[in-house]
């Protein structure tokens, strides 16, 4: 038999429903995944080549009974029942991304890059570089994304006889054009902190905003926007690549997870397990609010990060402390043994004096 | 502040250190400081600290010349 049986449940679900749930918003994972699932299914007869898959979405985390949930439900790995199907990634286990997971699962091959950064923006790219493979392939279709990355063009500049194979030179203008002004924003809206570190708090929608932000070397970025109904607020607050979100922050965002919680125990308010993020609404959660004002929460913000930045200064002045103590001690220690061989220095000279004297005597 | 890195008296150092470090704290503890005073106590002891660190340096290198020093003429003494 050419498919295993741990997938039977799987071809039970895609020939039933001929539908997959994920989340709000397009990223590199789910738009893999669905495709690699599509694919797969065509392939083994699960599907027949005119059919398509119907995408659902739900809130971030959420998950929705009796379908293949691809790239939701809370990064917390797979898991099946009789009724219901999630795929998803794991970071905690080693699975980086919904499109490991699923690769692994059905044990087909997915371009390297693909599993590489599906979930992670990689250090290497700079948003500031409008013209790679990965800040584009949100402008063209799966299959192109796929062949960029068997081509390794992901993370890399793509020339202008790409760009038009493609489809992308509208795009990589469009994509400039965003950066520049993300530039401008930015700019008027970080605040410097007094560890040494600096947080964007914008009151608007800044697209692209945060990765921008990051370049530029600023260590969070935090956007709060008034909800579509035009009462309360959403939100979003990241740290830059290599960091975690402060405690502080964390700690507020647990609090109001617990105080959004739903019956069904998911919240509209998710604090990522890596510690970078904490969201409250946005594209995955377009219902969600919280009870504030748009200015109460930007000043909530602001405060949470005076007074983590002034307790981390003073944690900092504390190891300066510890450290010049440290230092003198060693100082005190090299005085001493300085004057010990100056000490040695002078005997040896007394005795070669004498011995010279011993010498031209005789 | 005085450079405390060419000063020889261990003590003087101490008492120059402590000046400048009570002269922001003014009788207040740490917490007690605002921002801008802590922002400052902390340039303050990046300076001391690097200070201190180029004394040991300059200690280091001054003991190795005393011992090629005392090593010389022990060897001028055999000769």
């Amino acid at each position: 038999m050419k498919i295993k049986n741990v997938n039977e449940q799987l071809i039970k679900k895609i020939k039933e429903t001929k539908t997959v749930v994920t989340h709000f918003g397009d990223d590199l994972d789910n738009r893999a995944s669905i495709h690699v699932l599509e694919k797969w299914a065509k392939e083994n007869g699960i599907l027949q080549k005119d059919d398509t898959i119907t995408v659902e979405r739900v809130p971030a985390g959420k998950v929705k009974e009796g379908f293949i949930n691809l790239d939701t439900g809370g990064h917390t790995g797979c898991r099946e029942d009789e009724n219901t199907i999630v795929i998803d990634g794991n970071p905690k286990e080693g699975i980086k991304s919904a499109i490991q997971a699923l690769a692994e699962r059905l044990k087909v091959e997915v371009p390297n890059q693909i599993l590489e950064i599906a979930d992670a923006m990689p250090t290497k790219i700079s948003p500031f570089d409008t013209r790679s493979g990965l800040s584009l392939q949100k402008f063209t279709s799966i299959e192109n994304v796929f062949e960029m990355a068997k081509e390794e063009l992901l993370d890399k500049e793509l020339t202008d006889e790409q760009l038009e194979r493609y489809g992308l030179v509208e795009a990589q203008k469009s994509q400039q054009k965003t950066i520049d002004e993300a530039v401008e924003k930015i700019k008027k809206y970080t605040k410097e902190l007094s560890n040494g570190e600096s947080v964007v708090i914008s009151p608007e929608f800044i697209k692209a905003g945060s990765i921008v932000a990051y370049e530029m070397g600023i260590n969070y970025f935090a956007s709060v926007d008034e909800h579509k109904s035009g009462q309360g607020v959403t939100f979003a607050i990241n740290a830059k690549p290599g960091k975690v979100l402060p405690d502080k922050i964390r700690e507020y965002g647990n609090n109001l997870v617990e105080k959004y919680k739903n019956q069904d125990g998911t919240s509209g308010v998710f604090v990522h397990p890596n510690k970078t993020m904490l969201v409250a609404g946005g594209p995955k959660n377009p219902d969600f609010k919280v009870d504030m004002s748009k200015e109460d929460m930007m000043n909530k913000i602001d405060e949470l990060f005076s007074t983590y930045a002034r307790e981390d200064l003073k944690r900092q002045i504390v190891e300066e402390e510890n450290r010049k103590n440290k230092l003198l001690n060693e100082n005190i220690a090299l005085d001493e043994k300085e004057g010990q061989a100056k000490d040695l220095e002078r005997e040896a000279q007394k005795l070669n004096d004498i011995n010279k004297d011993k010498n031209i005597k005789m | 502040m005085k450079d405390i890195s060419v000063s020889d008296n261990i003590l003087e150092i101490k008492e120059n250190i402590d000046n400048n470090i009570n002269y922001i704290l003014n009788g207040r503890k740490i917490d007690e400081l605002s921002d801008r005073e802590l922002m400052l106590l902390k340039e303050l002891y990046i300076v001391i600290n690097s200070q201190l660190q180029n004394r040991v340096e300059i200690k280091k290198e001054e003991i190795l010349r005393l011992k090629e020093r005392i090593n010389n003429i022990i060897r001028k003494e055999k000769m």
